[in-house]
């Protein structure tokens, strides 16, 4: 019943070797609509807000245009895989991000700003090898959960083999260190677990510990102690850690809700640090209103819904491992919008992470494309393989 | 020991912990609006927006013909910023010569520990500022403001007023009065700057300026009216003098004088006593001057005794125990006569025979003892006894101007009624501004019916022959100008001192129409105490409403 192999060399050069040319249907038009929303509007806010910080000129605009094309390049890169081969190269991922999240710490490979070594050179392009760990976690823990379903659920070695890795790279991030993205790699990790069907006593000993470590690396860290006194009053810090926080609230408060309008922040001009990543939301809130800030959740929320549901729809078809990398990107997207927005508003204490598709970061937006591209592999599979069975989906 | 909870159900937890979550950030969104943004408002007005007054233009004070007699000049007020100052010495002594400052005041304040800022003048012209601010001296800034200036000088200072030199508010005359519509609203200029210090966008709110007010006043016949009284004053070594030009058609005050004044524009030399309008305040006993208007009063309500003739001799009366004397034995006369001469027995003999209440009515209806509030300068009111406490003795003496006080202003007014056909109308000082919601306020413009007839016509004209028998033949000789139909009624009156009446002390009064063409003015002349070169209202009060007339006509 497979139709003879009729498909264009454009094609093939663009998705890969398929049995057929692939059409505008096949891909999923929210999740393609929304993404779209979400890139211009990043373009849109990046530019407002560079153009102060280079005094007029576009360049780090353009900058992030060419991360943006670089990102879905590598978005098309991962497309061409398909879920198979990703099953089979989990290990070798992950082994190649512990690799990369090692040599952060190498001298003149990674290399350090902000007092935190985060990122590696090279080829004159820097890259943080902790947005690569959360791909390949997400792969790794998907397809181990799914190659090793009883021995994960019913043996004790079977569960603990991967939370050691998880742990192992956690340890790594944090050590950089950046708090913000081994929270996200923490829960990312915990939800495929929960959903794969993890034990709930291992569960609550792991989210015991992780609290543990989360409290004690708060606690022992003097710097991060104050964050959280500022973030609980940030006008009396404001000379000092409160500072950021600070003038991210003005920037919600100046907006109001219908904004100052577009170009027309001034919290971008030196008075809110990080305004073109970690705290765009709060420029955005600013130059467009909070009534805005509600849209762009909910687009947030669609996509994040989007992929929940095509995980929903794999486990329902006993497609578990599409299910678990469905609902690990689902968090991931879930977990960066949460924390990026309520770090600019004031709701967790200050952690640096990026509001994915928008932010001003390179690595970031290839990880982002690299898991849509996923979500769109995995529709296009789940649609294929539904019309060979013959099944109806539902939803 | 653990239970197993299904696939779905384990998925349906993530679903609803994620939206939730999602679902806090809107929430969080408006406990910042309701709870945060007051404090980050304010916060970041105070870090990045600067503001700076635009001064708003206070209104000019002109005369009916535009000339002005109040305006806003720009100015500056030169200060050093002594942080950015180089105390260099040669500066210090440039800067005092250039600001007249004496040098060895400027370097004492300068080296005065504490100061960041120093006024060094406060109203200083624009050519000065340039000139000092091409200098390049640092630290030195001006800062643009208005001054007030009184271009017609001291003949206008009780009417015009002045501003306080700190705030630019008035505080005497129209400027005090007419504050609310002369001060403007000052705009704002407000900068939103960067983190760096640098504008990013400026806001103007315009100043809303102050309106303009126009008096009825005529320069030319106010600063006139100031150099005779100046000159009379002078002359007469008098203590003072005031003098009140009315239009008796429209009621408008064309020029109200006194003398002494000030200057305006340099208020270092004021005397107290100078500042007030004596013309509207000063309270004095009329005598003779309410002659007529009594006569007219005392007619209106009964013209039978008009043709009455009065024996006056033999030029003094004792009437309930107190003797009221004549110039002269002036033998029988008609009522004419009595003005005429100022006979005080005929007076006393016509009001034997008038009830108290018609004198009082008579005086409250010629406007005594009414507060003229249409005049937006500080008037007072005159004073009438009550009249149920009223002797027979009280009630004569009233006759001849005594018993009562009047302010010229009011004497004038009431003067103004035999004047204009027995009409009355509440004197005017200011044409209705451009401002349409103030109009009312300012001008009353009475149409034809508002005019009030307190006196028939034909008396009035009776009343107009009279009064220029008084100078054709009578006390007023000397107010005669030739060639121009002149009447009046003079008044000498004794003031009262310390102890009672001062006969050393005397108010010499004119008042009186000249009758110009076209135009009639009325005339109201006090000089207050003379001492040299006679000091009653025949020889001191009237030849200066002649010389007035004459300089003017």
């Amino acid at each position: 019943m497979r139709e003879t192999l009729k498909q264009s060399k454009l094609q093939r050069i663009i998705f890969g070797e398929f049995y057929r040319d692939l059409k505008f249907s096949d891909f999923d038009l929210g999740i393609f609509v929304s993404v779209t929303f979400l890139s211009l509007l990043g373009i849109i806010m990046v530019t407002s807000v560079t153009i102060p910080l280079t005094d007029g000129s576009l360049s780090m605009a353009f900058n992030h245009i060419f991360k943006l094309v670089l990102g879905a390049f590598v978005g098309l890169i991962v497309f061409r895989f398909s879920l198979e081969i990703w099953k089979t190269i989990d290990i070798g991922l992950i082994l190649f991000s512990f690799f990369l999240l090692i040599l952060v710490f190498i001298p003149f490979v990674g290399f350090e700003a902000n007092g935190a070594s985060r990122w590696i050179r090279f080829f004159g392009f820097s890259f943080q090898p902790s947005e690569l760990m959360k791909f390949a976690l997400i792969v790794y823990i998907s397809s181990y959960c799914y190659r090793r379903m009883t021995e994960f659920k019913e043996k004790w070695l079977g569960f603990w083999k991967p939370v050691l890795v998880v742990v192992l790279a956690i340890a790594l991030v944090l050590f950089e260190p950046d708090l913000g993205s081994s929270v996200v790699i923490f829960l990312i990790s915990l939800t495929i677990m929960f959903i794969a069907g993890a034990p709930l006593k291992q569960m609550s000993i792991i989210l015991f510990m992780g609290l543990m470590v989360f409290v004690s690396m708060i606690i022992l860290v003097p710097w991060r102690m104050q964050r959280i006194l500022s973030f609980v009053d940030p006008w009396s810090a404001y000379g000092e850690s409160g500072y950021q926080l600070s003038q991210a609230l003005i920037a919600f408060s100046r907006g109001d809700l219908f904004g100052v309008g577009l170009g027309e922040s001034l919290q971008k001009y030196h008075y809110l640090p990080d305004a073109q990543t970690d705290f765009i939301f709060a420029i955005i809130a600013e130059e467009l209103g909070l009534i805005f800030c509600v849209l762009l959740i909910s687009i947030y929320g669609y996509l994040i819904f989007k992929s929940f549901s095509l995980g929903r729809n794999s486990r329902m078809l006993n497609k578990f491992f599409e299910s678990y990398i469905s609902y690990g990107i689902g968090v991931c997207i879930a977990f960066h919008v949460f924390i990026n927005v309520g770090v600019s508003s004031g709701m967790l204490p200050t952690k640096g992470l990026t509001l994915p598709f928008i932010s001003f970061g390179g690595t970031n937006l290839m990880l982002m494309f690299a898991l849509i591209a996923l979500l769109f592999r995995i529709n296009l599979e789940l649609k294929e393989s539904s019309k060979i069975e013959g099944k109806v989906m539902s939803g | 020991m653990y239970f197993e909870i299904t696939n779905k159900y384990r998925e349906l937890t993530i679903w609803s912990i994620v939206f939730l979550l999602l679902l806090s950030l809107p929430v969080r969104f408006y406990f910042l609006e309701k709870y945060q943004s007051e404090t980050a408002i304010k916060k970041s007005v105070s870090i990045s927006e600067r503001s700076m007054d635009i001064l708003a233009r206070r209104g000019k004070i002109t005369d009916r013909n535009g000339e002005i007699l109040a305006q806003d000049i720009p100015s500056y007020e030169i200060g050093l910023e002594i942080s950015k100052f180089s105390f260099n010495p040669e500066e210090i002594s440039k800067i005092s010569t250039l600001l007249d400052i004496e040098l060895r005041k400027l370097k004492n304040r300068i080296s005065k520990q504490g100061k960041k800022y120093l006024i060094l003048k406060r109203n200083a012209s624009v050519e000065a500022f340039l000139k000092i601010k091409n200098q390049k001296i640092g630290g030195i800034v001006g800062y643009k403001k208005y001054t007030r200036a009184y271009p017609k000088g001291a003949a206008f200072s009780q009417i015009v007023g002045v501003v306080n030199t700190y705030d630019n508010s008035g505080i005497q005359g129209i400027e005090l009065s007419l504050d609310s519509l002369l001060t403007g609203t000052n705009g704002k200029k407000k900068y939103l700057r960067t983190r760096k210090n640098k504008t990013i966008k400026s806001f103007i709110e315009n100043p809303s300026h102050g309106e303009d007010i126009r008096l009825t006043l005529d320069a030319d016949l106010q600063s006139e009216a100031y150099d005779i009284l100046a000159k009379t004053v002078d002359y007469h070594n008098a203590n003072s003098g005031s003098m009140v030009v009315i239009e008796p058609k429209s009621h408008e005050i064309l020029a109200m004088s006194n003398y002494p004044s000030f200057d305006p524009n340099d208020r270092k030399n004021i005397v107290t006593g100078t500042l007030e309008n004596k013309a509207s305040t000063d309270l004095f006993e009329p005598g003779s001057t309410v002659k007529p208007i009594i006569v007219a009063a005392v007619l209106q309500s009964d013209n039978s005794i008009e043709d009455e003739l009065i024996n006056t001799s033999p030029g003094y009366i004792d009437y309930e125990g107190f003797i009221t004397k004549d110039f002269k034995d002036y033998g029988t006369q008609n009522l004419s006569q009595i003005i005429s001469n100022s006979s005080n027995v005929g007076m006393v003999k016509l009001c034997d025979k008038v009830e108290a209440e018609i004198i009082i009515n008579g005086f409250y209806k010629m406007g005594f003892g009414k507060y003229m509030n249409e005049i937006f300068i500080s008037t007072r009111e005159g004073y009438l006894p009550p009249v149920n406490k009223l002797s027979k003795r009280d009630k004569v003496s009233l006759c001849y101007g005594y018993g009562l006080q009047t302010t010229l202003l009011e004497l004038v007014s009431s003067y103004s009624i035999l004047y204009s056909k027995g009409k009355s109308k509440p004197l005017s000082l200011v044409f209705s501004s451009a401002s349409e919601e103030n109009e009312q306020i300012i001008s009353p413009e009475l149409s034809s019916e508002e005019y009030e007839q307190i006196i028939s016509p034909e008396l009035s004209s009776k009343m107009e022959k009279m009064l220029t028998a008084v100078v054709d033949e009578g006390t007023g000789r000397r107010a005669k100008v030739k060639g121009i139909k002149i009447s009046g009624k003079t008044g000498t009156v004794k003031k009262i001192g310390n102890l009672g009446y001062d006969e050393q002390s005397l108010n010499a009064l004119f008042v009186g129409q000249a009758s110009l063409g076209q135009k009639n003015l009325i005339v109201g002349v006090i000089i207050r105490d003379s001492q040299d070169n006679g000091n009653g209202g025949g020889d001191v009060a009237a030849p200066s409403f002649a010389n007035f007339i004459n300089k003017i006509h």
